[in-house]
């Protein structure tokens, strides 16, 4: 998860840029045509029609860039994720005035808009855009811009956001082969798959949460965590570039299914790389930077995206 | 989420299907009544259709409703394409359409169709009711547009109203901002084409307008010109100067010779050959026919063929041209008839003149004969004037007199089944009269007294392309005027129709009898009036029921005011908005002080109204948008305020603590009382000890100092 702290920006008139929806161009192609209608017949009621419809594209402008002036977009918030699923972003915006603002989005070239956020007066709320990366690695968003096209829907006001934090893409899991040393198959089951849980030992930081015993807290309000059985026998899984055929991608991706399945399974794995080895660990600091090695594979110069 | 979406999206779609059938209303009034069955079918498919399942009886149903409003515009309105059939499928396939919206761009879609709509109700039904229909049809519009692309707000009506409300009646202002100032064009649009040398074609079959008034110059013949719109000439205006369209009279025939019904031509006068072989043969001969003569104007004209010699030039004309003849009636006329194609020509006109200095016995005998008229109120009227005038010229002012004071009425069309020899009806009865009528009557009347009078048949005014210096001449342009042989000034334009009183606006009250200007002593036309069983009491005489004893007056008296107020309401909006045009437009701007009203002028000042309007929204939305101050800092400020006498200045971002300092250093007579409000304030404010008893205190305290100080 990476949480970044923007400069400070309250948006200003001259941040902020209009256009016409696609709505508003049919509404001034629908204006256009209403007015040649009136010069055709000589109509005035046709052309008040006309000029109605021109007057709330222009009131559309101005109530569209009021719901974004004043706002400040503060904190990007987003965590890493996998090649092929889309990366979610969350912008903090605050509205330190005494008017709601309505109807606000965030919109990038490559980004999917989740929803359309109202905010109160002197709240704060935090509007979310998914971004779709077209490759692994290090993922720089493409600017996003903070919209409302409040009232009509014709005229959309935007203003730029404080450019959200570089996030790293994981290579998409993919690969049926069997973890190396084990004979396990995708259907059948395999010792990794006959955990037991024997007794309960005191909570240690790493531990996986599904393990807390949450019976024996509430009679002695400690946190513990129940032991595995094999626990005592478990060894380190290593896993190497080597063992699996190939293109790059197809390794890495397999290099991903397998640290997932092991992280799954508490099991502490090594990781081999041609120029970059891991030793072997588990919890989740470990399975970030497994799957960061893999992800940075070959282009920790390049930007992502 | 998705349900909320769905529930959202429906409601939203509900609130367009509503607004959908409010702007196909005037459509489905104006078409057969079965195409309101059609669509009120296509309507309720929506619900009819979750009843069922299956596709291919829903496509059936919705093709059998297709098939049947093509079939019934076909027979009924005999074809497909003509506006009525045209618009039975449009109304019907947007009712189809909603009835099938799912999705927001399918609501978007029966919006579209509802602007269409609404277009065509302003063309189908002109009347001030209709503009309120049409406004409250557009804030109907821009509420769906609320509804359907902000997600956001709740589709409850109250909650959309709410958002809405005051962008929507924001639109209105620029819209009126946008309708008086934009500048007209007028229609149609291939005007524009015609106007800029396009291969399009003046008319395509134009009417042989000289052939009818050769025959015999009536009111029918007059009302059927005048009826067709089609184009007679184009002019093209030089040196950027377009005139006055009221100061622009096209010249065509002259008329002298009545036979009790028609103006008729001398066959010989107007004949080709010798309309050519009487015209003026040098310029020099011609301009000394003309006494006076002041504001030249320059222009191009392309005249459509009307089957005639006449150029319809401009009054009066100067210049030469091949192939044309200035006739001694001061027409320019062609060597040839005008049977097909355009003739285009190059003439300078003298919009104000004296002309003609001399004038034969034959032609004055012509010019004053009254015996065809069958007028005899207006003869009886002549023979007064005669009597109570010997010079010519106050005989023709008392005349001119009598139709500035009388209450006839000018008319565009008015009944063509009475005749000219009926003027005397006209004129002392039914008061309504077109331009032919009122020509005649007047020639009557002068020639009675004296004054050789003859008729000429042209047009008046056109209607001028905006922002050019074109402008079309087209057949309901019509008009007949008259000119006065005058010794000193030869023949003198005399146009009656500017000599009449205004028309009443509908529900103005009559001016009351001493209030009109003193009128010809005329007992012919006083017993007219008398006798007259059309005229109408006057307002102030005859109680209305309202004010009938007995009644509840007071009741009444405010179902009157408001009838009274909106009476008045639509008057202002018929004139000023149903009835606007390019003329009101520029008389608006000048009566504003503008001397000179162009289309530059016109978008100038609207985009000053629009900015100027934009400003103040700005203002208004800054305004209240501004910070406003917490009950505690009210308090604070008050306390500051209070430490200005003593010397003490603040600064924004000082801290209590340092201002207690402050005042210690400067004032430590008040340290010892703001000690007790500065250190109350900074823990309500910053010790989180905020409560009632503490603000109340704080409030106390604040008192005690402001009045120590």
């Amino acid at each position: 998860m990476t949480d970044a702290e923007a400069d400070p920006i309250v948006v200003r008139h001259r941040d902020i840029r209009s256009r016409l929806t696609g709505n508003g161009w049919v509404v001034l192609v629908a204006a256009l045509v209403v007015f040649l209608l009136a010069i055709n017949f000589a109509n005035n009621l046709v052309y008040l029609l006309a000029y109605l419809l021109v007057s709330t594209l222009i009131v559309n402008a101005i109530f569209a860039r009021y719901q974004l002036i004043g706002l400040e977009p503060k904190h990007w918030s987003t965590r890493p994720g996998f090649f092929g699923s889309h990366l979610p972003y969350k912008l903090l915006i605050t509205n330190p005035s005494l008017s709601e603002r309505i109807g606000l989005t965030l919109r990038s070239p490559r980004g999917r808009h989740q929803e359309t956020m109202n905010l109160a007066p002197g709240s704060a709320v935090g509007i979310k855009i998914d971004f779709q990366p077209t490759a692994r690695g290090s993922f720089q968003p493409p600017e996003t811009r903070l919209h409302s096209s409040f009232p009509f829907g014709l005229v959309s006001a935007s203003a730029a956001c404080p450019s959200a934090p570089v996030e790293l893409v994981y290579p998409a899991p993919g690969g049926s082969a069997p973890l190396p040393d084990h004979n396990e198959s995708d259907q059948g089951t395999s010792s990794l798959d006959a955990d037991t849980f024997s007794d309960l030992q005191n909570y240690r930081p790493g531990d996986r949460p599904a393990h807390i015993a949450w019976s024996a807290l509430a009679r002695s309000r400690q946190l513990v965590t129940r032991r595995m059985e094999n626990d005592d026998v478990q060894q380190s899984q290593h896993i190497d570039w080597s063992q699996i055929s190939g293109d790059d991608e197809s390794r890495l991706s397999q290099l991903t299914q397998w640290i997932l399945r092991l992280d799954a399974k508490d099991i502490p794995f090594s990781l081999t790389l041609p120029g970059a080895t891991l030793s072997a660990g588990d919890g989740p600091d470990h399975f970030h930077r497994s799957l960061s090695t893999l992800a940075l594979y070959g282009k920790e110069s390049e930007n992502g995206g | 989420m998705a349900d909320k979406h769905t529930q959202a999206l429906h409601a939203g779609t509900m609130l367009v299907g509503i607004v959908l059938v409010i702007a196909a209303l005037p459509a489905l009034y104006h078409l057969h009544g079965v195409i309101t069955l059609i669509f009120l079918a296509a309507l309720s498919t929506r619900w009819l259709f979750r009843h069922i399942s299956a596709s291919i009886v829903q496509h059936s149903i919705r093709l059998i409703l297709i098939v049947s409003v093509l079939v019934f515009s076909y027979i009924t309105y005999h074809g497909f394409f003509n506006g009525d059939a045209v618009l039975s499928f449009l109304v019907v396939v947007a009712g189809l359409k909603w009835a099938e919206s799912r999705t927001r761009r399918d609501a978007l879609v029966c919006i579209f169709a509802m602007i269409v709509l609404a277009a065509v109700a302003g063309l189908y039904w002109q009347a001030t009711l209709s503009l309120f229909y049409l406004v409250a049809l557009t804030a109907g519009i821009s509420l769906c547009f609320v509804s359907i692309t902000q997600s956001s707000v709740s589709k409850q009506l109250n909650s959309l109203l709410s958002h809405s409300l005051i962008p929507i009646a924001l639109t209105l202002p620029f819209a009126l901002i946008l309708f008086f100032s934009i500048p007209r064009i007028p229609g149609p649009i291939w005007d524009l084409g015609i106007a800029f040398g396009m291969p399009i074609s003046l008319d395509a079959k134009p009417l042989q307008s000289a052939d009818i008034v050769q025959k015999r110059l009536n009111l029918p013949n007059v009302n059927q010109i005048k009826q067709s719109n089609s184009v007679v000439l184009v002019a093209e205006f030089q040196n950027n100067y377009v005139p006055y369209k009221s100061r622009l009279y096209w010249r065509g025939p002259v008329f002298y010779d009545f036979d009790g019904t028609n103006w008729i031509l001398d066959d010989q006068l107007d004949a080709d050959k010798s309309l050519r072989k009487g015209g003026f043969r040098s310029r020099a001969k011609y301009d000394r026919t003309i006494a006076v003569k002041r504001q030249p104007v320059k222009y191009t004209a392309r005249v459509t063929a009307h089957g005639g010699h006449w150029l319809y030039a401009l009054d009066l004309p100067y210049g030469s041209f091949p192939e044309t003849v200035i006739s001694k009636n001061l027409q320019v006329v062609s060597v040839r008839p005008l049977r097909s194609g355009e003739f285009k020509y190059e003439m300078g006109a003298y919009l104000e003149y004296e002309a003609g200095l001399s004038l034969d016995e034959k032609t004055r005998k012509r010019a004053l004969d009254t015996s065809a008229f069958e007028a005899p109120q207006l003869k009886t009227l002549s023979s007064k004037i005669t009597q109570s005038y010997d010079d010519v010229d106050a005989r023709l002012q008392a005349v001119l007199e009598f139709f500035a004071t009388s209450e006839v009425q000018f008319v565009d069309l008015p009944d063509d089944t009475v005749q000219l020899n009926a003027l005397d009806t006209a004129i002392f009865e039914t008061r309504a009269v077109n331009e032919l009528q009122l020509s005649s009557a007047f020639t009557a009347i002068a020639r009675a007294s004296g004054i050789p009078t003859r008729l000429v048949f042209g047009y008046r005014g056109g209607d001028i392309i905006a922002l050019t210096d074109f402008m079309i001449v087209r057949n309901k342009h019509a008009h007949v005027w008259t000119e006065v042989w005058q010794p000193s000034s030869g023949w003198i334009r005399y146009d009656l129709k500017d000599i009449l009183q205004p028309p009443l606006i509908p529900g103005a009250k009559k001016p009351s009898q001493s209030q009109k200007p003193k009128r010809v002593s005329s007992d012919v036309n006083e017993s007219t009036q008398a006798q007259n069983p059309t005229d109408e009491p006057s307002v102030e005489s005859t109680p209305t029921p309202e004010e009938k004893p007995g009644d509840d007056s007071e009741s009444v008296s405010i179902l009157d005011k408001v009838l009274h107020a909106f009476q008045n309401l639509s008057a202002f909006m018929d004139q000023w908005i149903v009835q606007f045009d390019p003329d009101k437009q520029v008389r608006l701007f000048e009566d504003s002080g503008f001397s000179e009203v162009k289309w530059n002028t016109l978008l100038i000042w609207s985009l000053a109204a629009m900015f100027l309007i934009v400003a103040l929204i700005v203002a208004a939305i800054t305004f209240l948008r501004r910070p406003v101050p917490t009950p505690l800092e009210k308090k604070w400020r008050r306390f500051l305020r209070a430490l200005k006498p003593l010397g003490v200045t603040y600064s924004p971002n000082q801290c209590p603590t340092d201002l207690q300092r402050q005042i210690e250093s400067i004032n430590p007579d008040a340290a010892v009382a703001t000690a007790s409000v500065i250190d109350l304030y900074t823990q309500i404010r910053y010790a989180n000890e905020d409560s009632k008893e503490s603000r109340k205190n704080l409030d106390r305290l604040i008192s005690r100092f402001v009045a120590m100080t």
